[in-house]
């Protein structure tokens, strides 16, 4: 209301100033044509005496508005579409100028968003009040192990301990939608799980005790609230049922919206513990014990402490608690020791620290900051250029008495348009950056052909704060030195064009620049380097025949298959895809190259003389080796009776690389390996390990399994025969004159004819598989990332080199012009301009180099077949930036030796 | 900066010439520019562009006062200025500072031999 009140208000005064100026030279005028003076030459003499009226009419509104707010209002306004004007008028400094900011501004929003969603968002519920339990050997104070469901019911019911706690663990689940299946992240749960989070559930009931009891397996579940939102929160949901692993499920209840139980990731589906020996996936699980077992440590343990009881003090009492179990359980719960920490932001067996992931997003969010710090540098010293040039401009203003007040309020409000502009511009660009990192998360998750993880980085209202405070920042940071140091100029000086030495640069210089230049090559030559490693993985040969090979994911325990149905489906399976037209061979294995998941054990020598070595373990069919076109390098493959179950078969095939390293003399074949696996230190949840004894009766060559793999893997094979597993992938061999894809579609047609209802994971060519796999798109993903920042880096820096320069050559502009003036010819002026920026890439190109080989060594880990010398890439680095700099340097150059030449002519 | 300064002295005698050709009645701005020059035998020549600002900053310090009101003999209106009895006291003080400005420059400038 009241600006609307001010408006009118200066309408009014406008007016009247309108009619007094009309009157006056009206009254002049005819005071003229009185005296004799003809009609028009009265008028114009009126005018003439009067001078400029719009001049006159402005000094009036100066007057009369005065010091008021409203005054500050109008001239902030004013400056500010002066402001937008400028900016207008130089579209090409503009758009650099926007983009400079924008980029660190989205950036700074993404890093921000990712921090606050990781760090600073309190946790669902009261979590972050919550304490997670761990247990521990009492004699190796660094073996931990997860709990047993037994050891859960005695922690929570008799350690006294605990107001409320709950047990949980995780898994992957067959949910059935339609005529696929797909897998989902689930959740299997206490029933008091999500009491004990202090969360409200959206729609339905949570567990019951009895659903809870071991082996009670009650078909209920509890959704997420994403899942029914897919359902177009369905008002029957709640009752529905969903078919998992097979099995129809009752949902009684849905989760709260938004629930996440880790930082980013959120299940899909919770079901009840008393599920557990159904719903777990064999991935999940160690071995066939059942969740009653007190073997079998298959839970995380967390909950409330009773009041006014503290983590130490509940350590303490804990130990009492421990050493009754000693006396109870020797056999399973001997020397263990409980520790109470706060609970772990992502599941984990032992107590973790959120310090190092605090540090690193500390970091982030520092390094943003400076990519911020340094745009905002640069920009200020391109504003200085400009507003050298505009010195004479300000010289008038102020000679007009401009107040040295307004000149920097006018300057400050050109800097807001400018900032503003970018932080729009950036808000943009951060909005389209988060859906990229959202979905970047979502593909992670997709290709482990899991469906549904509910990811959430979203843009908050905070953000959008820190992205004004941002604007505000980088305006004050930009606008204001540069403001300052040119409204300080003395009149007289600037009108006679004598810079003196008022003027000096805004803090940077040439180092900055240089370390600009250090920063950004690196940055390139680092993007370079994985770029070619890329490429190099795409070309790279794994040792097995990569075209005319199909691969086919299937768990048929997803539906509800036991072994002896399995074992079944699988041999229809093999007869069936072999009969095809176009399939030259078939088998399966139970790990795919480019695979999600790897498998492996340590293999002893029989004697032992050798050191344990790594090896990779794979459940296969007959002709695997055949359908992969892996020659049999010594003795035989596995035959097709080994695809039967057989009491103690212990025949096992290695890869060649195994076999050099095991047996570095002499002849592997009829030799025995035992192969432990298991472990705590093989990736195990601290269940006993295994040991196989196994006989070699085959060596075939070694393969590479992903694109990261340096050399061929050591590998042992071992017949589906004596081993089972529910998981495994068809291989199929395709003849060179048939049509990969037409096959596929008849292979799928076939396992549909076998049950129509058979989980298919995945279906794929093994290059379309190797081109999905996550190592190579995390490759992609940070190359992509590298040339991004290096490209943002590489702006930055020219923008960095081409406002030294173009500062220094208005500095020296009277210099150049009376060098000219005195015989230098544009040529000498531009090498002298030249000269100083080119020293300064020198240096920075240099060090830049050096760093970027730097990095290059310290990732050369992830390099794949690329040396962190690869001349390729750092030739690239180098030419892209030199030619930049050279660019940045020219064109004030260029503008030099105009400028001085008309200078020259008209000063001297 | 010395070219503030002389319009300052400018100013500062145009606003004291305004105040006194208010002395005798209220005018308006062209009837003021009018009085200021004949009085001075065409010898002051008012700069019309900057009449009406001074006029504007009198007003504003409380000096004069305006009003729109008819002219008397034709028939339209214009805008009327007069002496506030603030701005008769303010004409006084600058009246007797000139007179011992102008008395001081005249000493100075004593006839040349």
């Amino acid at each position: 209301m009241r600006d609307l009140r001010f408006w009118r208000w200066r309408r009014a005064e406008d007016d009247d100033i309108d009619r007094e100026v009309a009157l006056h030279l009206e009254l002049s005028a005819e005071e003229r044509i009185d005296a004799g003076v003809p009609d028009r030459d009265a008028r114009l003499e009126a005018h003439r005496q009067f001078g400029s009226i719009a001049l006159t009419k402005e000094d009036l509104r100066n007057v009369r508005t005065g010091a008021s707010v409203e005054r500050l209002l109008s001239h902030g306004w004013r400056d500010f579409r002066h402001g937008l004007r400028l900016l207008r008028r130089s579209p090409g400094f503009t758009l650099a100028a926007v983009l400079i900011l924008a980029l660190p501004i989205a950036i700074n929003t993404v890093v921000f968003s990712l921090v606050n969603t990781v760090l600073l968002e309190p946790r669902a519920g009261r979590t972050d009040a919550l304490v997670a339990v761990f247990s521990r050997d009492r004699e190796r104070p660094d073996a931990y192990r997860d709990f047993s469901y037994p050891l859960y019911v005695d922690l929570r019911d008799r350690s006294g301990v605990f107001d409320s706690l709950m047990a949980h663990t995780i898994g992957l689940v067959g949910i059935r939608e339609g005529e696929t299946t797909r897998r989902a992240f689930a959740e299997i749960v206490s029933s008091n799980y999500f009491a004990t989070l202090g969360v409200k559930l959206a729609a339905g009931r949570p567990f019951s005790l009895e659903e809870e009891r071991p082996g009670a397996n009650a078909a209920v579940v509890v959704a997420s609230y994403a899942v029914w939102q897919r359902r177009g929160l369905d008002p029957g949901f709640v009752g529905s049922t969903v078919r998992v692993n097979g099995t129809a499920f009752t949902i009684v209840g849905v989760a709260p919206r938004g629930l996440r139980t880790t930082p980013l990731v959120s299940p899909d589906w919770w079901f009840p513990l008393g599920t557990y020996d159904r719903v777990i996936n064999e991935w999940f699980r160690d071995g066939p014990r059942g969740l009653e077992d007190r073997a079998n440590h298959a839970l995380f343990v967390a909950g409330a402490l009773r009041p006014g009881l503290t983590k130490a003090g509940a350590d303490r009492a804990l130990e009492g608690f421990a050493a009754s179990l000693d006396r109870e359980f020797p056999a399973t719960d001997r020397k263990r020791s409980f520790v109470v920490a706060d609970v772990p932001l992502n599941l984990s067996s032992r107590p973790q620290s959120e310090a190092p992931v605090a540090f690193f997003a500390s970091l982030l969010v520092v390094m943003a900051a400076l990519v911020l710090a340094i745009a905002c540098l640069n920009l200020a010293n391109l504003m200085l250029a400009r507003g050298s040039v505009r010195r004479r401009e300000i010289g008038i203003r102020q000679a007009l008495g401009g107040g040295r007040g307004r000149i920097v309020a006018q300057l400050l409000m050109e800097g807001l348009s400018l900032s503003l502009l970018g932080v729009v511009a950036g808000l943009i660009l951060s909005w389209w950056a988060h859906a990229a990192f959202t979905a970047w998360l979502a593909r992670a998750a997709g290709f482990m052909a899991i469906e549904g993880v509910d990811l959430t980085i979203k843009p908050s209202a905070r953000m959008l704060l820190v992205a004004c405070g941002l604007a505000v920042v980088s305006t004050l940071c930009f606008a204001l030195g540069p403001a300052w140091r040119l409204s300080r100029f003395s009149v007289t000086s600037d009108l006679k064009e004598e810079p003196g030495l008022v003027m000096r640069r805004v803090g940077s210089g040439s180092i900055l620049v240089g370390l600009q230049l250090t920063i950004s090559l690196a940055l390139l030559a680092v993007g370079g380097l994985f770029v070619r490693s890329a490429t190099e993985a795409a070309a790279a040969n794994p040792g097995f025949g990569l075209d005319r090979l199909l691969v086919v994911s299937i768990d048929p325990s997803f539906a509800n298959y036991d072994e002896p149905r399995t074992r079944d489906l699988y041999r229809r399976m093999l007869r069936g895809v072999q009969s095809l037209a176009g399939v030259e061979h078939a088998s399966l294995a139970s790990q795919v190259a480019f695979g999600e998941f790897a498998e492996g054990g340590y293999v002893e020598a029989p004697d032992r003389k050798t050191p344990d070595v790594t090896a990779g373990f794979t459940i296969i069919t007959s002709e695997y080796f055949e359908t992969l076109r892996l020659p049999i390098l010594q003795g035989r493959g596995f035959s097709a009776e080994e695809n039967e179950r057989t009491a103690g078969s212990a025949s096992a095939v290695i890869s060649e690389t195994l076999a050099r390293r095991l047996f570095p003399d002499g002849d592997p074949l009829g030799r025995s390996i035992t192969l432990r696996r298991g472990s705590a230190e093989t990736g195990g949840r601290g269940n006993a390990e295994t040991r196989e004894l196994l006989t070699i009766v085959g060596i075939v060559p070694g393969t590479t399994q992903d694109i990261l793999d340096r050399e061929p893997r050591s590998q042992v094979y071992v017949p589906y025969g004596a081993r089972f597993r529910a998981a495994m992938t068809l291989h199929v061999g395709v003849f060179a004159q048939a049509d990969e894809a037409a096959t596929l579609t008849n292979v799928l047609r076939e396992l549909r004819r076998l049950d129509n209802q058979l989980p298919v994971l995945t279906a794929r060519t093994m290059i379309a598989q190797r081109d999905a796999s996550i190592p190579r798109w995390a490759v992609r993903t940070v190359a992509v990332v590298f040339a991004m920042f290096g490209t943002l880096a590489l702006l930055i820096a020219a923008i960095g080199v081409y406002g030294l320069e173009a500062y220094e050559v208005a500095r020296r502009t009277r210099e150049f012009g009376i060098r000219m003036a005195l015989g230098a010819t544009s040529r000498d002026i531009r090498r002298l301009v030249l000269q100083k920026g080119l020293k300064i890439a020198a240096v920075g190109l240099a060090t830049g180099l050096l760093l970027g080989v730097g990095i290059g060594r310290m990732v050369s880990s992830v390099l794949y077949r690329v040396s962190p010398l690869d001349p390729a890439a750092l030739l690239f680095a180098f030419v892209v930036l030199a030619v930049a700099t050279l660019a940045a340097c020219y064109v004030p150059a260029r503008r030099a030796t105009r400028i001085a030449a008309l200078e020259a002519l008209r000063t001297e | 900066m010395p070219r503030d300064q002389s319009a300052r002295l400018l100013q500062g005698t145009l606003d004291m010439l305004v105040l006194r050709a208010l002395l005798f009645g209220p005018l308006h701005g062209h009837a003021i520019a009018t009085h200021i020059e004949r009085t001075s035998d065409d010898v002051l020549r008012v700069d019309h562009g900057s009449l009406y600002p001074a006029l504007h900053r009198l007003k504003k310090r409380g000096w004069i006062a305006a009003g729109w009101e008819r002219m008397p003999d034709r028939n339209r209106e214009a805008r009327y200025y007069r002496l506030t009895p603030a701005g008769r006291k303010r004409l006084a003080t600058e009246h007797s500072k000139w007179r011992r400005l102008a008395g001081a420059i005249a000493m100075v400038m004593k006839p040349v031999r």
